[in-house]
């Protein structure tokens, strides 16, 4: 008789995943007095690592920020993280990310853009809806560095949540 | 090199480099002062209620506020203010508003880089607190009583006074056209920028100076409440120097005048000069390449086409009172059959839009102040790079209710070069 290896939350986490995103993103402190939370969303890429627990993934995102006047913000961030599960058995999978990368920023009615580095902080958890699909939500801290900048005093915060989709590639392929 | 080229974007986003001042006065600092014997006593020649009565004997007082409820500023229909800004001004020189000073809009964001030639202005309410509310005796048919004092909203709370924005939306000229629903002159007003506004956002700072006359600009109008004629109001608002109001109208506008300009703090100097010839007058400023004849009021008379007053039925169990109004119905008829005539004929819309044209082409200049009896006078906040020329206002007129219609050269075209910055110069 053939063993059926245990079907359970530890199945999906374990094979590449792409998903998307979306949800609130709620600037906070200094960022949060200058515009308004508004509503966002991103794709993103899993791979696994030799490492089980381990993951990295590939985000990218949109995020557009209206104010109570007329400044605008528009963030396009895209970054690579390490994704970590936390050994719990329970039929939803929480993951800590950790991740650094780039953001594109830019604003109005100034029309200046540039690219700041960021870091992310972040913490998901989802659960199977199905062999391919598995639906979470995420909650990240992203923080947009400009302090290296002369003149600079503030540099961003975002918190970006949201429910998540995400397909798993490993059985398609 | 890490950073090189690069700008502290978010620390841009809550940076305000434009500031926007108000201020009620015809003067761009320095203004002559209330006039208190001219302010708020001249009656203007629309009132027609009778020499006795309670509107003579009960007055209303001359008003001790100036309010003004602003929703928000736009440039060339760009939003770069839309945060409401209420301002109460005392009536005395030394309120900021209306000593020279100006008041800071109080919240604004920055607009893009680039050029601007329009100032929206988006007037919610203007009252002066004071005002009287009278009715109409109905006994008499003809003796009016007084009332109440005029009460009217201002930040949400009731207060004494009398809003006369409402009026301004349209001037009589506006009421005679087809579009005259469609068109408001107050919300929003629009505000020449003199010498067009070049917004930089590489300056430190830019300043944006807003001015309305408001202060030696007012009178005393009438109000006969529609449709009832037994309630009457006796209100302050602005001068009709500029357009005319006759009795029974309420289409005050254009007589809101205002002016803008704008200034980089650092980049100008003052200006002061002697010269007797201009003692105890109004002194303006113009750049070079302007053309003093937009600042005078050329004398076009209103044109005298006059619609004529439906009569109204005081009190309809009076057999007096009827028959009165029958005999003012006949007269009426005939009246308005000779007025048609006069619409009729080609003239009238000839005669009334050269009238507009010409009152239309009419500014406040940017620089303004008020020289003292030794014929001193200094102007403030001047930018460098430009050529200026002088002039005062010579010819009598006034004060208190009108503004100076022609003026003299003073002195020469003089240039202010770019080393002037930061001094205060005086020119010969």
């Amino acid at each position: 008789m053939a063993y059926a290896a245990r079907g359970g939350s530890a199945d999906y986490f374990n094979s590449p995943q792409i998903g998307i995103w979306f949800g609130p993103d709620t600037p906070l402190s200094q960022t949060g007095r200058d515009v308004n939370t508004s509503l966002g969303g991103g794709i993103f890429f899993r791979q696994n690592l030799p490492y089980r627990p381990l993951k990295i993934g590939i985000d990218t995102s949109y995020q557009y920020f209206l104010s109570r006047g007329v400044n605008r913000l528009t963030l396009w961030p895209v970054y690579g993280s390490l994704i970590y599960r936390i050994p719990i058995n329970f039929s939803l999978a929480f993951q800590l990310k950790a991740g650094a990368g780039g953001c594109y920023v830019g604003i109005r009615p100034d029309r200046d853009s540039q690219w700041d580095p960021i870091g992310i902080l972040g913490f998901e958890g989802s659960f199977p809806a199905g062999k391919y699909v598995n639906i979470g939500f995420r909650v990240d801290y992203m923080f947009i560095y400009e302090g290296y900048i002369k003149g600079s005093k503030k540099n961003g915060h975002i918190l970006n949540t949201g429910i998540t989709l995400y397909f798993n590639l490993g059985d398609i392929w | 090199m890490p950073g090189c080229g690069k700008k502290p974007l978010l620390d841009e986003l809550s940076t305000n480099r434009l500031k926007v001042i108000i201020k009620g006065t015809y003067e761009s600092n320095n203004p002559k002062n209330w006039d208190a014997a001219n302010n708020f006593t001249r009656d203007d020649n629309s009132i027609i209620t009778g020499t006795t009565g309670a509107c003579t004997e009960q007055p209303p007082l001359p008003p001790t506020q100036f309010m003004l409820d602003i929703a928000e500023l736009k440039l060339d229909d760009k939003k770069f203010a839309n945060y409401r800004q209420l301002i109460t001004a005392d009536i005395n020189d030394i309120d900021p508003f209306f000593n020279g000073a100006g008041v800071v809009y109080n919240q604004n964001d920055d607009p893009g880089s680039g050029d601007y030639i329009n100032l929206q202005v988006y007037i919610r309410k203007m009252v002066f607190n004071s005002g009287t509310y009278y009715y109409l005796n109905s006994d008499t048919g003809n003796e009016w009583a007084y009332n109440a004092p005029s009460t009217t909203m201002f930040h949400e709370e009731s207060i004494n006074g009398f809003d006369f924005n409402q009026f301004q939306t349209n001037t009589y000229f506006d009421s005679l056209m087809l579009e005259a629903d469609t068109i408001n002159r107050v919300f929003p007003l629009v505000v020449p920028i003199n010498g067009g506004f070049n917004y930089d956002n590489n300056n430190d700072e830019t300043v944006l100076e807003i001015r309305l006359v408001i202060k030696n600009f007012t009178k005393k109008y009438e109000y006969v409440v529609p449709n009832t004629a037994t309630y009457l109001f006796h209100y302050f608002a602005l001068s009709d120097w500029l357009r005319d109001v006759q009795r029974d109208e309420t289409s005050m506008g254009g007589n809101v005048l205002a002016v803008a300009r704008s200034y980089v703090p650092g980049k100008t100097f003052t200006l002061t000069k002697t010269d007797i010839t201009a003692a105890n007058t109004y002194v303006i400023m113009l750049t070079d390449d302007d053309n003093i004849n937009y600042y005078t009021k050329t004398a076009t008379p209103r044109p005298t086409y006059f619609a004529p007053l439906m009569p109204t039925l005081f009190n309809p169990s009076n057999i007096e009172h009827v028959l009165d109004y029958y005999l003012k119905y006949e007269k009426y008829r005939a009246d308005y059959n000779n007025y048609v005539n006069g619409v009729n004929s080609t003239a009238y819309e000839t005669d009334w839009t050269n009238y507009n044209a010409a009152i239309n082409t009419f500014m406040i200049p940017p620089f303004a102040t008020f020289s003292n009896a030794a014929g001193y006078f200094k102007f403030e906040n001047v930018p460098v790079g430009k050529r200026y020329k002088i002039y005062y206002s010579d010819t009598p007129f006034n004060s208190g209710y009108e503004l100076p219609a022609s003026f003299s050269p003073l002195g020469t075209a003089f240039d202010a070069p770019e080393d002037w910055a930061g001094q205060t110069i005086t020119i010969p």
